[in-house]
């Protein structure tokens, strides 16, 4: 009767047998993760956008809202309307409407 | 399927087993924190690029003393359509209201221009008295009733929940109907709080809007997609800055790893020295060292960055929100997308795994020239 191999060098092979499956696997989870999880969830996410016509991401807690107290209780908040700042751009050079000059008046500003 | 130096060198790893698992272990949970660190701003910065493109282009508002104000809906939208390069209008219904957990945003939707994919996904739209609410909006006591403070204090029935996988997006909104909406926040009838206009092309965005600024009668304040994608970038910017100040213990981890790995690989001179006395070349040891440290280093690296994927990428992942982000209700389910995972997984492999598996080689450079007799001697001296 052929009594189970005790040769450290048959062990070993068992062993790299094992780690290599342990690699394909993680590698597997990977690759599966990569390709399945985000498509449908943001394709979704994308259709509710369009339909809302939302302007910003809700993942940054708001926390800080700007409420106008002069209007009866809508509020602006950095979600649809980011009150942030602006970039390099002044609130001068997107609001015209007091300084934009009647008809044969001089401009305020250019 | 190995080779007899594969074998060899992982029958040698076998000698000492529990030390060669405990360093597996080691660098797996470095990689998992490190790439962790790494992939979720990242992931997160990529993910709302592109989910952002969906936005309107231009969000207008009108602008008065105290700061916004409503706007007629049939004057603004006739003023707004009338601006060349304009493709579409859509006045907004919305605010800021008190929930049973804090503010939330109340949308106002409007049945007839809702798309099938979007109607499959609800059971129904919300009548007079009835809501639809996002994630991750605590309802309080009752699962069916919503109580909303705005102008009014007002208990609305819950009828359905948006989509988990929408929480990037949704996570705070309550859909009601448009009429419930502007009672809530005190808006009056035939008012918006502001217009979502839609150009063509993106170029387009800045370049109408000195003329749409000045087509309407009273001031009003623009926002282009372009300029919330930057603000959104320049966000995140500041979070990966953040994030860099906790790579340092990451970064300390691997020094550490390094040295145990150096001081090992040396005490081990006296096996080569055995090893070139048997007829082992250089380049032979060299190979057996690379077998020894990628049979260690390779799964664990694997292993530590499918642990990083399944943290950030697995479905729904909001514990990260929660500790990365700080929300203190419900935190959001993150769905992200991988564009860019692979550069992060390559800088992971290369700042960990590669500065491991060079300290091993070490003794052997060390030993290339010197006398084997001496090589072995170290055995006595340690």
């Amino acid at each position: 009767m052929m009594r189970a191999s005790c040769d450290r060098l048959d062990t070993s092979a068992y062993g790299l047998v094992a780690i290599t499956l342990v690699s394909v696997i993680a590698l597997a989870v990977i690759t599966i993760l990569s390709l399945n999880t985000p498509r449908d969830s943001l394709q979704t996410t994308q259709v509710w956008i369009k339909y809302l016509a939302l302007h910003t991401p809700a993942i940054v807690p708001s926390g800080h809202v700007l409420r106008n107290t002069g209007y009866a209780g809508v509020a602006i908040d950095r979600r649809h309307s980011p009150h942030l700042p602006l970039m390099g751009f002044s609130l001068d050079d997107m609001m015209i409407g007091p300084l934009t000059p009647e008809r044969g008046e001089i401009p305020l500003k250019k | 399927m190995f080779n007899t130096m594969q074998i060899w060198a992982f029958r040698d790893l076998l000698r000492r087993p529990l030390e060669a698992l405990l360093f597996g272990i080691t660098l797996t949970v470095a990689v998992a924190i490190l790439g962790t660190l790494l992939l979720f701003p990242r992931a997160v910065h990529d993910t709302l690029n592109t989910l952002l493109k969906s936005t309107p282009s231009i969000i207008l508002r009108r602008a008065d003393a105290t700061g916004f104000s409503p706007m007629p809906v049939q004057t603004s939208v006739g003023v707004a359509e009338n601006v060349v390069g304009v493709v579409s209008v859509r006045p907004r219904i919305w605010g800021l209201v008190n929930g049973p957990q804090g503010q939330l945003t109340i949308v106002g939707v409007l049945k007839d221009k809702m798309s099938k994919a979007l109607a499959d996904q609800l059971t129904r739209l919300p009548d007079p008295g009835q809501v639809i609410i996002g994630f991750g909006v605590s309802t309080g006591l009752s699962a069916d009733t919503l109580q909303l403070e705005g102008v009014l204090s007002q208990t609305y029935q819950v009828i359905d929940r948006l989509p988990e996988k929408t929480s990037l997006f949704t996570h705070d909104l309550v859909l009601m109907d448009p009429d419930d909406a502007r009672q809530l926040i005190g808006l009056p009838k035939d008012y918006a709080s502001d217009l979502a206009i839609d150009v063509f092309h993106d170029n387009e965005q800045e370049a109408i809007l000195s003329d749409l600024i000045a087509s309407f009668p009273w001031p009003v304040k623009c926002v282009t997609r372009l300029q919330s994608q930057g603000l959104s970038a320049g966000r995140w910017n500041r979070g990966r800055a953040l994030v860099t100040i906790a790579v340092i213990p990451a970064v300390l981890a691997l020094c550490l790893l390094v040295a145990v790995n150096t001081r090992k690989s040396m005490g081990r001179r006296s096996d080569l020295g055995i090893m070139k006395a048997m007829g082992w070349t250089t380049g032979d040891i060299v190979v057996f060292q690379l077998y020894r440290e990628l049979f260690v280093c390779l799964p664990s690296a694997a292993v530590g960055i499918c642990l990083s994927f399944l943290l950030v990428y697995g479905p729904g992942a909001g514990w990260l929100a929660d500790f990365f982000l700080g929300w203190k209700t419900i935190p959001p389910s993150l769905y992200l997308e991988t564009t860019g995972a692979a550069t992060v997984v390559l800088e992971v492999t290369a700042l960990m795994v590669v500065p491991v598996i060079a300290s091993a080689f070490l003794p052997v450079l060390k030993g290339a020239t010197a006398d084997v007799h001496g090589m072995i001697q170290d055995a006595g001296g340690r």
